[in-house]
């Protein structure tokens, strides 16, 4: 019990010491350097929200671009069409995406992992084209492949998300990152973690032993997916725009799973380690060889082909490797 | 051991990539204090605590180099068009440099930083921070794609640095106040005006000659807005839509399109495609053998360098709304020069509407610097928006003289001129006042096409 105790108490410690560190160090990076912070932990959180569907439950998605296109033109219509704040639109955002995941889910799920995914594509696909066709629903505007803007309000301003100091944008993902690994947490240690990597390995093991996998999956399918839509509404804050060709993209719904499978796929802190190395290689690749084209590209691919080759079950594993042996190594010395 | 080494080579890369992601910040002598003094005015202002004074002219960059910063797609389907507008940024940049700088700073240096926007909207505003907060640059020019351009000119407002847009036409670019951004060259709404007073004059030469009309455009902002416009104006002229498709910016077949093109057969069909789609649907109708009266481009695809090696003759006849052609110089002989430096720096490449958008972009903001005497960003917006360039300024490529609306900062003189290629070149036809001398309007377009010569 003690033991227990003096574990909370040192996990408690280091995360108020990052939580003072971020804070600190936040004081001293201009708002390039913040904003490369903001979209690794925003990539980071985004693949740990993929994680729980596709890491701790095995279903391989590559369309949750969906669940942040939701989130993302659901605060933005709400804001700019009925006033309301996008902390609330981020909610309701949230449940509209996690209704939508369990729609999707409800048929899907009776497909094996393979099939599952090629949905996945096609419904992110079909989610695309449907926003840039529609105009409006009733006399709610959609503006169709023009997408909407935001309109931007001096200063800083909470209420309204917007902030011309980019470190607040920060304090809020890191925020949002911290409950998301919570959550991750919390799922992959308790009887639904143990249950949806049960699934995950063995679906007719697991239905076996009375694990109802339908149900469990569709846990996952809403938890996921209620929280990519609420990163969806702080990343059309951030950018403050709703375009569908970037929002609803393949490619979005791709970096997810690159991100979260470079890290660790089905590790609570792989994504985080993957969106750190990811947008690392990006954004360098960007600011230094911007007129070169396609170099950048070339630079991310490469790096992405030797991570993948090299490190298939990711980065997080090697590096959780080493610091055991680290440890071990100490432990002996000190006897 | 082999993943060891590999581990160790890839947490060095990574290392090296943050270190040199943060060595211009420290870089050495005065420019990484002024760049960090930069970033600090920026936010000051961003804040509302700049103080006037600040504002004012301050020469004390002479003979030193002042930073502008390039926003374009450099990586993905349309770096082509990022391509041609660097070449006219960096062409005007190195006439200004080689004619001595800016005078008016003692002869400071123009110096480009370049930045990726990928063609979507995060990568951009991150690209626009990083130009601004941590080079330093006094000035952005870019973007082409216009949803991509709204991101980057939100940024420039927040830090009250000055946005010269350059190859994007979207509407809503100049709709409503935009205090610290300028469009030179047309933008959609003038380009669908342009298209409907062109079949307007049509019908009027040759009574009844345009009577249905097939449109065909992307699906993104800029294919939408063209389609908008020509929706209405089409209206207005009473000539009925039969064919309205739109399809993917990476459309592989348009087989069916053009079978309903072939089944209604319109007498005119507007098309806002871009290289790859406009080179796809050109094949495809010359596959076929139809072609209509008339077929009205958007100067996209069409004007790519790549368009005409890729489909030959099967353009000819086509017409193209654009920005600016290259016939325009053979319109302003004391001008030629620009385009023959141009051909001759670039390998025997043609000017481009890009091209001229770039040039254009930078000796505005050139011209700007000159008048405020200031790298100050706030100082070269406000000489920005007070420049009046006449048709016949030395560097002015464009048929119309230059200067902004003070509230939405659109050029309000620009006028989009028409083209047709006639035997794989674009000659300019329309407004005639610019039509070169012995070039004459082939209307209908399908007389010069290879479908109805080999009838």
């Amino acid at each position: 019990m003690k033991r227990l105790e003096k574990k909370t108490l040192i996990k408690a410690a280091v995360f108020v010491a990052l939580a003072a560190a971020l804070v600190i160090v936040s004081q001293f990076l201009n708002n390039y350097y913040l904003q490369i912070v903001i979209y690794i932990f925003m990539f980071a959180y985004f693949a740990s929200s993929w994680n729980i569907l596709s890491g701790f439950a095995g279903q391989f998605s590559l369309g949750h671009a969906i669940f942040i296109g939701i989130g993302a033109y659901t605060s933005t219509i709400l804001y700019t069409q009925f006033g309301i704040s996008p902390w609330l639109g981020m909610l309701a955002g949230g449940v509209l995406a996690a209704g939508l995941g369990i729609l999707i889910g409800l048929p899907c799920f009776k497909l094996q992992s393979t099939y599952f995914t090629l949905v996945t594509i096609a419904l992110a696909n079909i989610m695309l084209l449907v926003v840039q066709s529609v105009r409006s629903i009733g006399s709610i505007q959609i503006n169709a492949a023009k997408g909407i803007m935001i309109p931007s309000v001096e200063g800083n301003n909470l209420a309204v998300m917007q902030f011309v100091d980019k470190k607040y944008y920060l304090y809020i993902i890191c925020g949002l990152l911290a409950v998301c690994l919570a959550v991750c947490q919390w799922i992959k240690t308790s009887k639904m973690g143990y249950q949806l990597a049960a699934v995950a390995n063995n679906q007719e093991a697991a239905e076996s032993l009375c694990v109802n996998s339908r149900r469990l999956k569709l846990k996952a399918m809403a938890i996921s997916a209620f929280m990519c839509a609420v990163g969806g509404s702080f990343y059309a804050q951030l950018i403050m725009v709703c375009n569908p060709a970037r929002l609803f993209a393949e490619a979005l719904s791709d970096k997810l799973a690159i991100v979260a499978m470079l890290g660790g796929k089905g590790l609570v802190f792989g994504p985080l380690s993957g969106a750190l190395i990811v947008e690392s290689i990006s954004q360098f690749a960007t600011a230094k060889f911007a007129n070169i084209q396609g170099l950048n590209l070339a630079i991310y691919g490469i790096m992405l082909i030797v991570c993948i080759r090299f490190f298939p079950d990711g980065i997080l594993p090697i590096i959780q490797k080493y610091v055991r042996k680290l440890f071990k190594k100490k432990e002996r010395a000190s006897k | 051991m082999k993943k060891k080494l590999l581990a160790v080579i890839l947490a060095a890369f990574l290392a090296v990539s943050l270190a040199a992601c943060g060595g211009d910040s420290g870089g050495s002598g005065d420019s990484g204090s002024k760049e960090t003094e930069k970033a600090e005015k920026a936010e000051e202002t961003q804040g509302g605590t700049q103080a006037a004074s600040d504002t004012a002219a301050d020469p004390g960059n002479a003979g030193g180099t002042i930073k502008l910063g390039v926003l374009f797609p450099y990586t993905g389907s349309a770096a082509a068009v990022a391509e041609d507008a660097q070449k006219g940024i960096e062409f005007a940049v190195d006439e200004v440099n080689s004619r001595g700088g800016i005078k008016s700073m003692g002869g400071a240096q123009i110096e480009l930083i370049y930045g990726d926007t990928q063609s979507n909207e995060e990568a951009a505003a991150s690209e626009a921070e990083r130009l601004i907060s941590h080079e330093g640059v006094s000035a952005i020019l870019g973007c082409y794609q216009s949803t991509v351009t709204l991101s980057v000119q939100n940024i420039c407002e927040k830090y009250h640095v000055p946005l010269a847009i350059t190859c994007s036409t979207g509407d809503a670019l100049t709709e409503g106040p935009h205090p610290y951004s300028v469009t030179i060259h047309e933008q959609n709404m003038d380009t669908t005006k342009s298209h409907a007073q062109f079949i307007s004059d049509m019908n009027a030469k040759e009574p009844g000659a345009i009577k249905t009309a097939a449109i065909l455009r992307q699906n993104d902002d800029w294919g939408q807005a063209l389609g908008d416009g020509w929706q209405e104006e089409l209206a207005a002229l009473d000539i009925e839509i039969v064919v309205d498709e739109v399809f993917a910016m990476d459309v592989t077949d348009l087989t069916t399109v053009v079978t309903k093109l072939v089944d209604k057969n319109p007498d005119v069909v507007l098309n806002a495609c871009y290289f790859q789609s406009m080179s796809l649907l050109t094949q495809t109708m010359a596959g076929v053998g139809y072609e209509p009266k008339a077929m009205l481009c958007s100067s996209s695809g069409e004007t790519d360098n790549d368009f005409i090696p890729t489909v030959g003759n099967n353009a000819d006849g086509f017409f193209t709304v654009s920005g600016w052609g290259e016939d325009v110089l053979a319109s302003m002989p004391d001008k030629a020069w620009i385009g023959e430096e141009y051909i001759e720096r670039n390998n025997g490449e043609h000017y481009t509407a890009e091209s001229a958008a770039g040039w254009a972009a930078a000796m505005v903001i050139c011209e700007s610097l000159e008048a405020a005497g200031s790298d100050d960003a706030e100082a070269i917006n406000t000489a920005m928006r007070a420049l009046e360039i006449p048709e016949d300024s030395w560097w002015n490529i464009y048929p119309y003289p230059i200067s902004f609306n003070q509230e939405t900062g659109k050029n309000e003189n620009a006028i989009p001129v028409m083209g047709q290629f006639q035997d794989t070149k674009i000659k300019l036809i329309y407004p005639e006042s610019i039509a070169v001398e012995g070039t004459e309007l082939v209307f209908p377009g399908y007389e010069l096409s290879p479908v109805y010569k080999n009838r």
